[in-house]
């Protein structure tokens, strides 16, 4: 398990993370999303054993991460700027991290190389970003480690490349203890995959839970009202998110269980009502609207 | 996998990464060895096919400069590749992606920092041994290395590898204190510069400012002192053999250096390692690693920078004006302070951001400029306590003025001129040798040039002119200054230098310089015949009217020779000096027949009075005199360079004559200029009433042509003609920058 604890970074005038208290259990996938800026590789990169937190500190199984090879064995991090040792191959790279990684499995990743249809032999240098991007995820998959942290590594990656890689990460998680966490923007991808996501901005944790709990514990409502009278008593009943009015098309982002958001409405015996289930990114959008961070305020 | 086990690895991965770094070290080893050494090979065997050296003097060629310290291919690789292997090994501190790599790692930073460490080291220490191995092997198969010395080669090597661990490691700090490339190579530049940058200023100011400063500023040390660079290359110089001693004869002398490189490269080591640990992984692709020695370094390069600017804006012109000194001062360090904030920030609007350290950098400046003109510290009259001084040591250049001994017998080692055992001048040696006990009396004198210092520093600040050069004074026409150095030995081994002009007419000055000179222990330290062991030399030379003569003797007749001459030499006081003339100037040699780099290494001025002396050279038939042969000429031809001080402009005049009496007329009132300067006068200074100067002769004999520059005296007994060419009336002056000479002065005294 890794947790995370008032966990600080300030770069310079920055303040990149500031006090997240977060927890990633064992045998899930976790997904961090956030806002530009909102610190995602930061704490990705904390919680690598990288960077050094101001505050705080971040550990598996209680033993801190920074500076303990012993923790960091079982880390493998995928950066979002994938990068390689100079004029070097797969098959370079491969031998060193089987040389530093106990747990490397060499059989696993010539196997994977060639499913991939990479060349091993080959300069990485010659390779697209995507080809980077795989071969890093070979690597990150081979390294046989229980993290592996995933900073938009999916993001370069074609359709059928990304399914294939959730499918090894959901082979790896059946097989042995492996749990990725994913930094990414890509929020419906996130949605296929994520068992659990937490949602960082301006350097804060929003939220963490179960990505169905997070479905379940908020909803868009459309409906039609019979007055404005009913309105404001749902409003003032429920938690409402965000609401949109289109003609007398009303629409709302609410937050509680589906049944107490049905039963008010009822109560209300409004002229059209629909409960909708939110999004990964619709949840984002609300979420960090409520934080201030308003598409309609970028845009005007 | 074990922690050894793992490192190994590691380093061999590492070395991976350094393909193009250690083919560069190969061969760049291969060419400055091996390649060399065989390009040398041909030479010698020429050279000894022609008998024009010696195997003797190969051996310690071969030693000096192939596959010893000398190597002059090696010590550039040397100081080269350290900055090239660092930036290359802790390359990962200066690129973000790169940092992200090796920090994601399940390894701990000091390792990852020791495992390239290492392996830089190894880059340049494995080709450089093995093939200094092969070059010393080449050698001992073609006799130019011998099994008798063959242990100075580790050694050597030793001192080349320990002067690159220590330049590497100065390196790889510079890297790790910087977050940029660029940066980084800046970095390397100003731990390599900096501290001989600061040093020639200090010198240079010391210089301008402080008469008794003894000047070190045409030194070969001035470049290199506080310098890492400086320090290898003078434990490498005090390892190089001399062609007229033995093999690496200054060992011991360069234990300090090399004790000082072996602290810098652990010093350098344990803190690089130590920020590595603390140094943060966002500092890739910053200016600088660790905010708190941006200031620092800012400052210390600025008020350096702006302490040169001053001096710059001092020398330029004829006019040494404080106010431009000052003006320079500010514009140096502004300048500085501002290249060194856009590089900081990457961005050329912060040139003048953190104006406070710009402030801090000019108010030092200043501070050191006021401390140096006011003479704060009270430099110029400072001596050390009687009661703290072991001996002292005074070099005049009143008194035989060129005497010359070999740089073995005096601490100038570190010196361009070294390498071909040439001598050092006669100061060098005095202050080097010379112990006198009697402090009292010694004080008599420093103590006249501490006042006249201190008086000399008032004098000439109030008038706004500089001190820089030690330019003569000319307070009247009575008086005569002249150089004396003077050099404390301490009781706690370290040593106190100042030089001072004294007016030699001034009667006090004079009565306590004759006392000192008059002693056995002035002699002793003053004159290195005392000091010439037997077998150090072989043979006399001197050079007549007719040409050079050279007598070898036997090391007993050699040794007689020293004897009498050390013996008439003690029994000449300061009044006979003040009197006599010396007829020649005999050198003592080394004649080792086909030795390729022949040198005088002593000079012995034969004087009338030392009457033993010249009966012994008069009985192994070596000349007494530099007219030996003056019958024997036939016709001599005068050249005249003579100054018009109307026209203001040389004038080249020829005086020829064959008649005999105006020849022998000639050679009369003529004497070689060595010895006419060795009572005192420098070349340039000649009598009061114009009545030497110095001329160029051709003498034609039976025997050929002989040419030299003379001095030609009493003017009122030359032919008329060559008297007129000389010596054109009271007011037209020949040549010359000063006309008093010590021994008018003497005699006004």
């Amino acid at each position: 398990m890794i947790k995370a604890t008032n966990l600080s970074k300030r770069f310079d005038d920055i303040q990149a993370i500031a006090g997240v208290d977060l927890t990633i259990e064992d045998g899930q996938v976790f997904g961090l999303v956030g806002t530009n800026g909102a610190g995602k590789s930061t704490f990705l990169r904390m919680a690598a054993g990288i960077l050094q937190p101001d505050r705080g500190t971040v550990t598996i199984d209680g033993r801190p991460v920074y500076e303990n090879p012993a923790v960091k064995r079982e880390i493998f991090y995928i950066s979002d700027d994938t990068a390689f040792f100079s004029n070097t191959t797969p098959q370079e790279m491969a031998t060193f991290y089987n040389r530093v990684y106990d747990s490397f499995n060499m059989e696993r990743f010539n196997y994977l190389m060639n499913n991939f249809g990479l060349d091993r032999k080959r300069k990485i240098k010659t390779f697209s970003k995507g080809m980077k991007k795989q071969l890093s995820i070979i690597l990150g998959i081979s390294a046989n480690t229980r993290y592996l942290y995933c900073d938009e590594t999916f993001d370069g990656l074609d359709p059928v490349m990304r399914q294939a890689v959730k499918s090894l990460f959901i082979g790896d998680m059946a097989s042995r203890k492996f749990t990725p966490v994913i930094a990414s923007h890509n929020l419906r991808e996130l949605e296929d995959i994520c068992d659990t996501v937490g949602l960082l901005h301006k350097g804060g944790i929003l939220l963490s839970k179960n990505l169905d709990d997070a479905k379940t514990d908020i909803h868009k409502l459309q409906c039609v009202f019979r007055d404005e009278e009913s309105r404001k008593r749902i409003e003032e009943q429920l938690t409402v998110l965000t609401s949109e009015s289109r003609g007398k098309l009303i629409t709302m982002t609410i937050r509680g269980q589906e049944e107490d958001i049905s039963d008010a409405l009822r109560a209300e015996n409004p002229i059209f009502m629909e409960i909708l289930p939110l999004s990964l990114e619709e949840i984002f959008i609300s979420e960090t609207g409520v934080q201030g961070y308003d598409i309609k305020k970028i845009i005007c | 996998m074990t922690l050894k086990r793992l490192f190994v690895n590691l380093l061999k991965e590492n070395s991976k990464r350094r393909l193009w770094t250690i083919a560069m070290a190969i061969t760049a080893n291969f060419f400055a060895q091996i390649v060399y050494a065989i390009l040398m090979f041909g030479r010698y065997s020429e050279r000894l096919a022609t008998d024009r050296t010696t195997l003797d003097d190969i051996r310690i060629h071969f030693y000096n400069n192939v596959g010893g310290m000398g190597n002059v291919m090696v010590i550039g690789i040397t100081f080269i590749l350290p900055v090239i292997l660092a930036l290359q090994g802790y390359y990962y501190l200066l690129d973000s992606k790169q940092t992200d790599l090796y920090y994601s790692l399940p390894i701990k930073r000091e390792k990852l920092f020791d495992i390239n460490n290492l392996c830089g080291i190894l880059v340049f220490a494995i080709p450089y041994l093995v093939f200094n191995i092969i070059t010393v092997i080449m050698g001992l198969a073609r006799g130019y290395a011998t099994f008798d010395t063959i242990l100075l080669y580790p050694l050597n090597a030793l001192v080349i590898l320990l002067s690159f661990i220590m330049l590497y490691e100065i390196c790889t700090l510079a890297v790790v204190l910087t977050g940029h490339i660029v940066v980084a190579v800046l970095g390397c530049g100003v731990f390599y510069l900096l501290g001989s940058f600061a040093y020639s200023i200090f010198s240079f100011l010391m210089a301008t400012f402080f008469t008794s400063y003894w000047n070190e500023v045409s030194d070969y040390n001035i470049g290199y002192t506080g310098s890492p660079m400086g320090l290898a290359g003078e434990a490498i110089a005090r390892l190089h053999g001399d062609v007229n001693s033995e093999i690496a004869f200054y060992t011991f002398d360069a234990a300090p250096a090399i004790l000082k490189m072996l602290v810098i490269a652990i010093l350098s080591f344990v803190v690089s390692r130590i920020l590595v640990k603390r140094r943060p992984a966002e500092a890739a692709g910053k200016a600088m690693a660790f905010s708190i020695t941006r200031p620092v370094i800012k400052v210390a390069i600025a008020c350096v920078a702006g302490l040169g600017a001053g001096l710059v804006m001092y020398y330029i012109g004829d006019i040494h004006s404080v106010p431009m000194f000052i003006f320079g001062i500010i514009c140096g360090v502004l300048v500085v302070h501002a290249v060194i904030e856009t590089i900081y920030e990457f961005d050329f609007k912060a040139c003048l951001s953190h104006y406070a350290s710009l402030i801090v950098s000019a108010v030092i400046s200043l501070i050191v400029f006021v401390v140096f003109f006011f003479d704060i510290f009270g430099y110029e009259s400072w001596q050390p306590m009687p009661a703290r001084v072991a001996s002292v040591a005074i070099g005049d250049d009143v008194t035989y003025s060129g005497i010359m001994a070999p740089y073995s017998k005096t601490r100038d080692v570190v010196s361009a001129d070294f390498y071909y055992g040439a001598t050092a001048n006669g100061m060098e040696y005095a202050l080097y040798n010379m112990k006198l006990t009697d402090i009292d009396k010694a004080e008599k004198l420093t103590r006249l040039g501490a006042i006249n210092a201190k008086e000399f520093h008032k004098d000439a600040f109030s008038g706004g002119q500089g001190i820089y050069g030690h330019t003569y004074r000319e307070d009247d026409e009575n008086t005569c200054y002249r150089q004396f150095q003077v050099q404390w030995n301490l009781k706690n081994g370290k040593t106190v230098r100042r030089i001072y002009e004294l007016d030699i007419n001034n009667e006090e000055v004079l009565s306590a310089f004759k006392d000192i000179y008059n002693t056995d222990e002035f002699r002793k330290g003053k004159f290195p015949v005392y000091d010439i062991a037997r077998g150090e030399i072989n043979s006399l030379e001197g050079q007549t009217l007719t040409g050079e003569v050279r007598k070898k003797l036997t090391d007993d007749e050699m040794d007689e020779f020293l004897k009498i001459y050390s013996e008439e030499l003690s029994g000449q006081s300061f009044d006979d000096l003040a009197t006599q003339i010396p007829n020649i100037t005999l050198y003592g040699v080394m004649d080792a027949g086909k030795q390729a780099y022949y040198s005088q290494k002593y000079n012995f001025y034969i004087f009338d009075s030392f009457t033993r002396t010249n009966e012994f050279l008069k009985a192994h038939e070596i000349p007494t005199s530099w007219w030996n042969g003056d019958k024997d000429v036939n016709s001599i031809k005068v050249e005249i360079e003579r100054w018009d001080d109307v026209n203001k402009q040389e004038i080249y005049s020829n005086w020829e004559s064959s008649d005999s009496s105006e020849i022998d007329t000639v050679l009369k009132n003529i004497i070689p200029t060595d010895n006419y300067n060795v009572t005192g006068m420098n070349s340039d200074v000649y009598d009061e009433d114009d009545d030497a100067t110095t001329v160029q002769i051709t003498f034609n004999t039976s025997a050929g042509t002989y040419s030299d520059y003379l001095v030609i005296l009493n003017k009122d007994e030359l032919p008329d003609e060559l008297k007129k060419k000389c010596f054109v009336g009271d007011d037209a002056a020949l040549y010359r920058e000063s006309k008093r000479g010590w021994v008018k002065c003497v005699n006004n005294g």
